[in-house]
């Protein structure tokens, strides 16, 4: 019984690349690259060339060489290429009145998420959801420091800078799973400040959404209610909610449905008891400069509980 | 066989009408009170001995050209070694994917270190080092013409990098990107001294770029020899020109940058915070109004290096000088309009987008003319393939690859995606390496016999170019990819099996070829010393004057300095080849006063105007940047008292340096046919210190222009908080104004008293009235700020910066103004010598402008409360 | 004739400049190149193995190598077992030599694992004490923070295949 592991992070988490797009932004972005790069090689080989014709021919240059390939080929190349990229950056750009809103904040390390925040205001953390086909506007923020929110398949990247909000407009064209990550050097674990956008069809997302909207899928049997009892007990609730279970808390990441995602430690390690149970048994030593403490004063029983019970927040 | 030394001298061509008459007045003036004599003890000193460098720990105090030159060589040289293995040091870390050779903190200090190292303790520095070797025999003068101010950058650069590489010793190195973005570096992201040791180690480097500056062009328009026009300059003069008026006004923004973050780190004021009206987006603008003009002012040098050797390899004159000049002075300008490329992702408005990316495409045309006058040279005719030549060409293929990825990332939605990631890493290291890195290596193996009298290995020179070629292509082409790819910049490590994991193996495998060639130029350098053959007689077949003299020159430069007639002197000129370079007719043969001298020049036609005096070896400069670095030390480790001490230093090292007065007055025979006879050191607009005047006030109002930026950036972005500030005390503001109004009057007097040689007893009342003044102005600026707490709002604290910047110049002045009076109380300075007063009254227009400004601001701004 | 030389070796050289910049492009294992490339390394490492296993049971003297023996997991593969570590996520709690990203201080480090006596610090070291650990670990230590992950007992057997491969840590 062969059961197929998964071997490759890009099994797990996705592609994030911008050669690999499956976005509308991106997609533009692929094809003025392709063009950019054919064009400017041309040009590379062409210079090359004829600095080794300069070299074998004795025959002096003319002013009009100079005229011609520092002045009129430039202006031309440069002018279509202004045309060019003008273009695609406002068909980029074009906002969307009937878009889905989320709002995003970043902070060291993490990513807070609140989809439709002036309607259904349903919060998540780390992995976002997204519907195919449908232009979603994202509202960037920040809590602390810049970071710059990036996922190469989907769209370019906007920073995210404290006191203001960007807006970046993408729409997702094929369902998957993609990764991004934070593209401003933001300090110690900004090497570990990454996160997954997941594509669903449209009726799919929007299931998803109301789903997610309601109250965690809590203790579904009798021996996880220890777990719960554990997160209480020990004051988690006092920076992560869970609707249903603890409410109010914004300091830390939403753990409604923990379980559910594909990646712990924002798209960094596989969502799975064992991530879970060293997470929170030693978060700093895998996430140095987090904010959450390492909750090691856990007791062996207590801290099994525990991860078992956020990992089937589901 | 006929030694055509022994011939009679060619023809001395017909006089120009420049040289008919002496300026006026020079005649006129009686030498009374003008030193007309040696400084103790060099009375009997011919010739040689006046210029020669002291040797042992005497060393030290040497102030000449081509010593503290070569020291910038020296010193840049080892920090871009020391950041070079930083380099390896992150290639190793990203060499495979989760590695654990260096931990987070770790890593974030490896690759901040590597960046601010190579950006402020090697690459300008080393372009500073060429720049100040390299311009006086170039222009055919016997040293820069302000030397003291040389060694002082130097000091101030070495101690500043001193302090820099220190904090790895104290576990504080800075590790916050090279950039240093807020609010991540303020006090409360980043505790501890990490940033503090970058931010006032760096300042105080940079005020080796800034004297640097002001030295350079005052040199190159000031003491060309007679005949050198501007447009018979080397092409590498203009370069440097340029350049250091780019430095003049793009350094500025950075320094002031600096000191409002590291104010707001000591003393808590809310610049970048933004519950206080402050915008993180601030220190973004103005790092960025320095960065840009920064790589520019990186690439040209290597440029006009590459602009003078290659003609000597072709063997005919640069294709194109005109063209050239013109790109040049284009670029110079242009690079101040393209700051905000490297902010398209903060959220910039459409039409800025827009305006930014044309402008950063458009800079590629001034790029373009200067490759194609390159490449034209080529052609003329058949060039040979020396190890220079080798970098030269690699130049071509490296920069060129370079400038075209540029081109891409200045389309906004390319940007978009590529930004902070590894095509970036890619663009500007083939553009830095390639642009500078590489003709610096030819320029070295070009020069150096003219350093050390000997040849470097040409195999050795080739292997070093081969594998630095190689490895550079092998470690940076593919990164276009990895970043493409999408992995970010300043990670300190990556997942396995996104498609990165060869990338970067490849890269760190490239990283080593690359060191490995540079270790063989180091191998090959040491060898050469005792190894090396003899250089002959201007060993490339140059034209230009540097290599007049078999190498090496000595410490003089010219024994007489020559008529130029042509861009190539040494292939138009037979008269400079055809005997030994000690006995070519020309200016300052004499040396009546056992002074140290050369020709200054009229800035554009190169007319000889007046005889510079120039210093002889002195302590003084050393002693004024220790107390600076005491000074800036003793901040960082907040010791406010040794900082007092420091600054006490300081000042006694400035006051020594600026006793001795000038021997403005005396006229003399130069030396140039028919009796020419000039005045040494002028005092009028032709006057070297004058032109460096004006480029220290340019400077000064750079530092002004960008504290205006602040406030009108704040005030524009944060229009709430700014209305809702404080206004300061109007009717203090009114006299502020009213009194900087005086102090225009009473600095244009002064001057207008020394043009037209009033009494010494009127300027020195002149002086006091005015230092008193001066100090009123003080105090009702400081009346008027007193109701606005500088803590209330961003807005606020700018304000009051303001206020301190105005201060600082009005401490200058009151020092200066007294400095004179007491000078002449003394009866220290004769009637004749007033230089200083000259100087003075514009230094004290120019803070009349800035305090008058600053004034006005005051009166409208904020809200009354 | 130097210049010819000269001309064939610096083609060379840019050839392998060029191959390596190429290879380094490249995906490993997607494709079917790659999955060709993949099988072929399966085969030959299995083949590799038998040898140096023979090799290592001490052929030379004819006698049978009982350590090893003794820790021959029955239907256990080591480098599934691996891969099976990562997809669990014991490396969050331990260092494991060999496993991508496994660095945790939670619990023991197991570089050297083949070599203990005891796992757990509950059950003797051997194939059928590791296997039933692995598969719920509280059962056996009923204080133990390493959670019941649900382990089946075939990935159990190749990730203790894997554990009895790391020696000498």
């Amino acid at each position: 019984m062969e059961r197929d592991i998964p071997q490759s992070a890009l099994d797990i988490y996705g592609a994030q690349s911008a050669l690999e797009p499956a976005g509308f932004g991106a997609a533009i972005v692929f094809d003025l690259t392709f063009a950019m790069t054919v064009a400017f090689g041309t040009v590379f080989v062409g210079v090359m060339l004829l600095v080794w014709l300069a070299w074998r021919r004795d025959r002096p240059a003319r002013h009009w060489w100079v005229w011609s390939g520092g002045i009129v080929l430039p202006v031309v190349s440069i002018l279509v290429l202004m045309v060019a990229s003008t273009a695609a950056l406002v068909a980029m750009t074009r906002s969307d009145d009937t878009a889905l809103v989320v709002d995003v904040t970043g902070h060291q390390f993490w990513w807070d998420l609140v989809y439709d925040p002036d309607g259904l205001a349903v919060r998540d953390a780390n992995e976002m959801v997204l519907p195919a086909g449908r232009p979603v506007t994202l509202r960037l923020q920040s809590a602390d420091v810049i970071h710059s929110f990036w996922v190469p398949s989907l769209s370019g990247k906007m920073d995210m800078i404290p006191g203001r909000v960007n807006t970046l407009t993408l729409t997702a064209t094929e369902p998957g799973r993609y990764r991004g990550q934070c593209a401003e050097f933001c300090g110690l674990s900004h090497p570990r400040m990454a996160f997954e956008v997941v594509v669903l069809e449209p009726a799919a997302f929007d299931r998803w959404l109301i789903r997610t909207a309601g109250e965690a899928r809590d203790a579904a049997r009798p021996e996880l209610l220890r777990g719960r009892q554990v997160f209480i007990d020990y004051g988690c609730a006092a920076c992560h909610a869970v609707r249903g279970v603890a409410t109010g808390a914004r300091l830390g990441p939403d753990l409604t449905r923990v379980g559910a995602r594909g990646s712990l430690g924002a798209g960094m390690w596989r969502m799975n008891q064992g991530n879970l149970a060293g997470w929170i048994a030693d978060v700093g030593d895998m996430k140095p400069g987090a904010k959450m403490p390492s909750y090691n004063h856990l007791s062996g029983p207590d801290l099994r509980a525990v991860s078992a019970w956020l990992v089937s927040l589901k | 066989m006929t030694d055509a030394r022994h011939d009679p001298p060619p023809a001395v061509p017909p006089r120009s009408d420049a040289y008919e008459t002496a300026p006026k007045g020079a005649r006129e003036t009686a030498p009374k009170g003008a030193r007309e004599t040696a400084p103790k003890g060099a009375r009997d000193k011919d010739f040689e001995q006046v210029w020669a460098t002291p040797d042992g720990a005497r060393a030290l105090s040497s102030v000449s050209h081509r010593v503290v030159g070569k020291r910038f060589l020296i010193t840049g040289f080892i920090f871009f070694l020391i950041a070079g293995i930083l380099a390896l040091l992150v290639r190793l870390q990203l060499m495979v994917p989760e590695n654990t050779f260096l931990d987070s903190e770790t890593y974030n200090q490896v690759f901040t270190m590597h960046g601010t190292i190579m950006m402020f303790l090697f690459a300008i520095p080393m372009l500073e080092g060429f720049a100040v070797y390299l311009i006086p025999l170039m222009i055919g003068a016997r040293d820069l013409v302000f030397p003291r101010l040389g060694a002082f950058g130097y000091y101030c650069y070495l101690f500043g990098g001193i302090i820099v590489l220190s904090s790895f010793v104290f576990d504080a190195a800075p590790a916050g990107g090279w950039f240093m973005y807020v609010p991540l570096s303020t006090s409360q992201y980043t505790q501890g001294l990490s940033a503090d040791f970058w931010l006032i180690g760096i300042t105080l480097a940079e005020i080796a770029s800034v004297t640097a500056a002001i030295e350079i062009i005052a040199s190159i328009l000031c003491s060309r020899a007679p005949g050198m026009s501007l447009t018979r300059m080397p092409i590498l003069m203009w370069y440097l020109l340029v350049t250091a008026f780019m430095i003049a006004i793009g350094f500025p923004p950075l320094i002031i940058g600096s000191i409002l973050l590291e104010a707001e780190r000591l003393l808590g004021l809310p610049f970048f915070d933004i519950t206080q009206g402050g915008d993180p987006l601030l220190w973004q603008h103005l790092f960025w109004l320095f960065g840009h003009p920064e790589v520019y002012i990186i690439f040209l040098p290597g440029a006009g290096m590459v602009a003078t050797m290659l003609p000597v390899f072709v063997g005919k004159p640069l294709f194109g000088y005109g063209f050239a000049v013109a790109a040049v002075v284009t670029m110079g300008f242009l690079s101040f309009g393209l700051w905000a490329h490297h902010m398209f992702a903060t959220g910039l408005p459409i039409l800025s987008l827009s305006l930014f990316s044309a402008a950063s495409t458009m800079v590629a045309v001034p790029t373009g003319v200067q490759i194609f006058c390159f490449i034209a040279t080529l052609s003329l005719a058949r060039p040979r393939l020396t190890v220079p030549m080798y970098f030269i060409l690699g130049f071509l293929f490296i920069f060129v690859l370079g400038g075209l990825t540029g081109v891409m990332l200045a389309a906004v939605p390319f940007n978009l995606q590529a930004h902070d990631s590894y095509f970036v890493v890619a663009h500007l290291h083939y553009v830095l390496i390639g642009g500078f890195v590489f003709p610096m290596f030819g320029a070295l193996y070009y020069w150096v016999p003219h350093f050390t009298g000997r040849m470097m290995s040409e195999r050795l020179g080739k292997w070093a170019f081969w594998l630095m070629f190689s490895g550079f292509n092998l470690a940076f082409f593919m990164m276009h990819l990895t970043g493409l790819r999408g992995m970010p910049r300043r990670i300190a490590t990556y997942p396995a099996d996104l498609g990165w994991d060869r990338l970067n193996m490849l890269s760190t495998f490239g990283a080593f070829v690359l060191a490995a060639g540079i270790a063989v130029f180091i191998v090959d350098f040491f060898r050469h010393r005792h190894a090396g053959p003899k250089a002959g007689h201007d060993p490339w077949g140059a034209a230009t004057l540097e290599w007049l003299h078999t190498p090496v020159t000595p410490d003089y430069n010219f024994r007489a300095i020559p008529e130029i007639r042509s861009r190539e002197p040494l292939w138009d000129q037979p008269e400079l080849t055809d005997r030994p370079a000690t006995e070519i007719a020309g200016a300052l043969r004499d040396n009546a006063d056992h002074r140290r001298e050369t020709i200054g020049c009229d800035p554009v036609t190169g007319a000889p105007v007046q005889i510079l005096r120039l210093p002889h070896p002195t302590w003084f400069p050393l002693i004024a940047a220790l107390g600076l670095a005491v000074l800036f030390g003793a901040t960082l480790a907040s010791l406010y008292w040794l900082s007092g001490v420091g600054a006490g230093i300081a000042l006694a090292g400035f006051t020594g340096w600026v006793w001795e007065p000038s021997d403005s007055g005396a006229v003399r025979d130069s030396g140039i046919r028919d009796g020419l006879e000039l005045p040494v050191n002028v005092v009028n607009r032709h006057s070297h210190l004058y032109v460096g005047n004006m480029a220290m006030i340019l400077i000064l109002f750079a530092l002004f222009a960008s504290l205006l930026f602040a406030g009108m950036y704040l005030w524009n972005t944060q229009p709430l908080s700014a209305d809702a500030t404080q206004r300061p005390a109007r009717i203090y503001a009114l006299l502020t104004l009213g009194l900087a109004v005086v102090v225009f009057t009473l600095s244009w007097m002064i001057s207008r008293s020394v043009l037209l040689g009033g009494p010494l007893m009127l300027t020195a009342m002149l002086n006091v009235l005015l230092a008193v003044i001066v100090a009123g102005v003080a105090l009702t600026l400081t009346l008027a700020l007193v109701p606005v707490d500088p803590w209330s709002s961003a807005f606020a604290a700018v304000g009051w910066t303001l206020a301190a910047y105005i201060g600082a110049l009005l401490a200058v002045m009151l020092y200066w103004t007294l400095f004179n009076a007491l000078r002449k109380l003394v009866g220290a300075v004769g009637p004749g010598q007033g230089l200083p007063d000259f100087l003075l009254g514009s230094f004290g227009k120019a803070a009349a402008v800035m305090t008058a400004i600053t004034a006005a601001a005051f009166l409208f701004a904020g809200t009354p409360q | 004739m130097a210049r010819t030389k000269a001309y064939a070796v610096g083609i060379a050289l840019t050839g392998a400049a060029l191959a390596a910049m190429v290879w380094s492009a490249g995906r490993p294992g997607h494709g079917m190149a790659a999955r060709l490339v993949a099988h072929l390394a399966v085969v030959a490492d299995a083949a590799f193995g038998d040898v140096a296993g023979w090799l290592r049971s001490g052929a030379a003297d004819g006698q049978p190598d009982w350590a090893s023996a003794a820790q021959d997991v029955w239907q256990g593969d080591a480098d599934r077992g691996a891969a099976l570590m990562v997809h669990y996520g014991c490396g969050s709690c331990h260092v494991i030599p060999g496993v991508t990203g496994a660095r945790g201080s939670v619990g023991p480090g197991l570089g050297g694992f083949a070599d203990r006596a005891y796992v757990g610090g509950v059950l003797p070291n051997e194939p059928a004490g590791l296997v039933r650990w692995l598969i719920d670990p509280p059962l056996h230590s009923p204080q133990t923070a390493m959670p019941d992950l649900g382990v089946d007992e075939a990935d159990a057997r190749d990730m203790a295949a894997y554990l009895y491969t790391l020696r000498g840590g």
